[in-house]
């Protein structure tokens, strides 16, 4: 009988603690290892970064408690499956930087995670788990820095409700479907917009060379007016300027001052 | 005691399934194409169902029943042949008519792919089964003198599927064959739930393999294909 109110007592704990529970899910998944897609005469460095390696998605349901979706290693793995059938090389970057001499990669790709969404049956009314993916795709060229082309990529996957079956095993399988629906996206499309990648690689090669023309006339005209005003400088300065300059003096005047 | 439980539990089991709940099923075929050019060999059937609509999608179970069942020929299995030529069959890049295989078989590596996998009739099922209504409720007690359930719960279901055949040598479309089940569940219970299952979808499935086992067996033109 003294049993009776602790069971009771532990029954409303479990009850009330009933809508802070955490639904972790861990998206574990292979993808078909050789795509059946043409494989482009490129050579690509892909960039990884931490935050895409290490994505998880983190959402409260107002009465179905919290819920965690790591997606970081399945879509690591899904480029890995992906890239080599569509490239005829691959290396793999943890940040975005320019390529080191010896690489042969022609550009930079990297991928971002822009939105993650799902849905479960309980807010939709459906019998089905979603999910739904943004990404952006950035190409750069081998310096980093030139960006050369964004693609959007779009997924959407979704699995019915099982009697059965967990919503922890339902939301990782339309994660996995919506993984695969934004692979076969790119892998079908990109190399449809070839075209469109070199006249968007030729721009950004014209905006380089633009930018460096700038830049180097900027510098021949900045050091020609640190020319000129070192020699106006020079006549004036052993008239004007006292030799404790201050501080804050431009360091190239102050150099120059003789 | 032991003996009474273990009798009671069996005749329930028993009425169970004696009562399973009734299903009504029909069956409809229209064979676009006067026969078949060849018939099928081992391995050269695919069934494949529709996942690319909005408010529903055909079950991977009910596809790998329709495929078990089929006794003609050994069927490829559905998820080993989409990883197979990936990314050409996922809900949104998978033709979907007739037309569009021309432009999908045009690609070398895929019309390589599937004649290496030796496909040659490729069946897309595609509908879904439902709960159309349900009624009634059940209470279930447990306390530590024991436990029970009273009380009355029935639900419909209705399964509605239809299956088109293709030829992907000819790139046509040789015939649909559709399977419409429905059926009422019953679970009275009185301490013990008695669930009187009607197997609405086993049902579609069921007449759906056999027709297309007839279809697939029909006549065979001579020195084609």
């Amino acid at each position: 009988m003294a049993l009776r109110p602790a069971a009771l007592a532990s029954l409303c704990l479990s009850l009330l603690l009933g809508g802070c529970t955490t639904t972790a899910v861990t998206v574990e998944a292979t993808f078909p290892e050789r795509p059946v897609v043409e494989q482009l005469p490129l050579e690509v460095a892909v960039v990884f970064d931490e935050a895409f390696q290490s994505y998880t998605l983190s959402e409260s349901i107002p009465q179905r408690g919290d819920w965690e979706i790591d997606l970081g290693a399945a879509q690591v793995a899904l480029f890995r499956a992906m890239l080599p059938a569509l490239f005829s090389a691959v290396t793999e970057r943890d940040v975005l930087a320019p390529e080191p001499e010896d690489s042969t990669a022609d550009l930079l790709l990297r991928p971002q995670l822009q939105d993650m969404q799902f849905s479960i049956p309980y807010q939709t009314r459906s019998n089905f788990f979603e999910v739904w993916l943004k990404y952006e795709i950035e190409l750069y060229e081998r310096d980093g820095q030139a960006l050369v082309a964004r693609y959007p990529l779009t997924g959407y996957g979704r699995t019915r409700d099982g009697f059965l079956d967990s919503a922890q095993v339902a939301i990782e399988q339309a994660a996995v479907t919506a993984l695969r629906d934004a692979g076969a996206f790119f892998a079908i499309e990109f190399p449809r917009n070839q075209d469109s990648l070199e006249a968007a690689r030729v721009q950004a090669q014209q905006r380089q060379a633009e930018k460096a023309r700038a830049e180097a006339e900027a510098e021949a005209q900045a050091e020609a007016a640190a020319e000129e005003a070192a020699d106006n400088g020079g006549e004036d300065a052993t008239a004007d300027v006292p030799t404790d300059a201050p501080a804050d003096a431009p360091q190239s005047l102050r150099e120059e001052t003789p | 005691m032991k003996t009474f439980r273990c009798t009671r539990g069996l005749s329930l089991l028993a009425l169970a399934l004696a009562l399973g709940g009734c299903v009504s099923a029909t069956i409809e075929e229209v064979r676009t194409a006067p026969a078949l050019l060849k018939a099928p060999q081992e391995g050269s059937i695919v069934i494949l169902g529709r996942r690319h609509n909005n408010g529903y999608e055909t079950e991977s179970n009910f596809v790998d029943c329709v495929g078990k069942s089929l006794r003609s020929s050994a069927v490829l299995p559905e998820q080993a042949f989409i990883d197979s030529l990936y990314p050409w069959f996922e809900p949104r890049t998978a033709p979907l008519d007739t037309a569009d295989l021309p432009a999908l078989l045009a690609n070398e590596a895929v019309a390589k792919r599937i004649e290496g996998l030796g496909v040659r009739y490729m069946i897309w099922v595609d509908g879904a089964t439902n709960t159309t209504d349900q009624a009634g409720s059940m209470t279930c007690t447990i306390s530590p003198g024991g436990g029970g359930c009273f009380g009355f719960v029935t639900w419909a279901r209705d399964s509605s599927y239809e299956a088109t055949v293709w030829d992907l040598e000819t790139q046509q479309t040789l015939g649909r064959i559709s399977s419409d089940a429905n059926g009422t569940s019953y679970m009275p219970a009185m301490i013990v739930p008695v669930p009187i299952i009607a197997r609405v979808q086993a049902q579609a499935c069921s007449g759906l393999a056999d027709q297309l086992e007839t279809f697939l067996s029909g006549p065979v033109t001579e020195n084609a294909g």
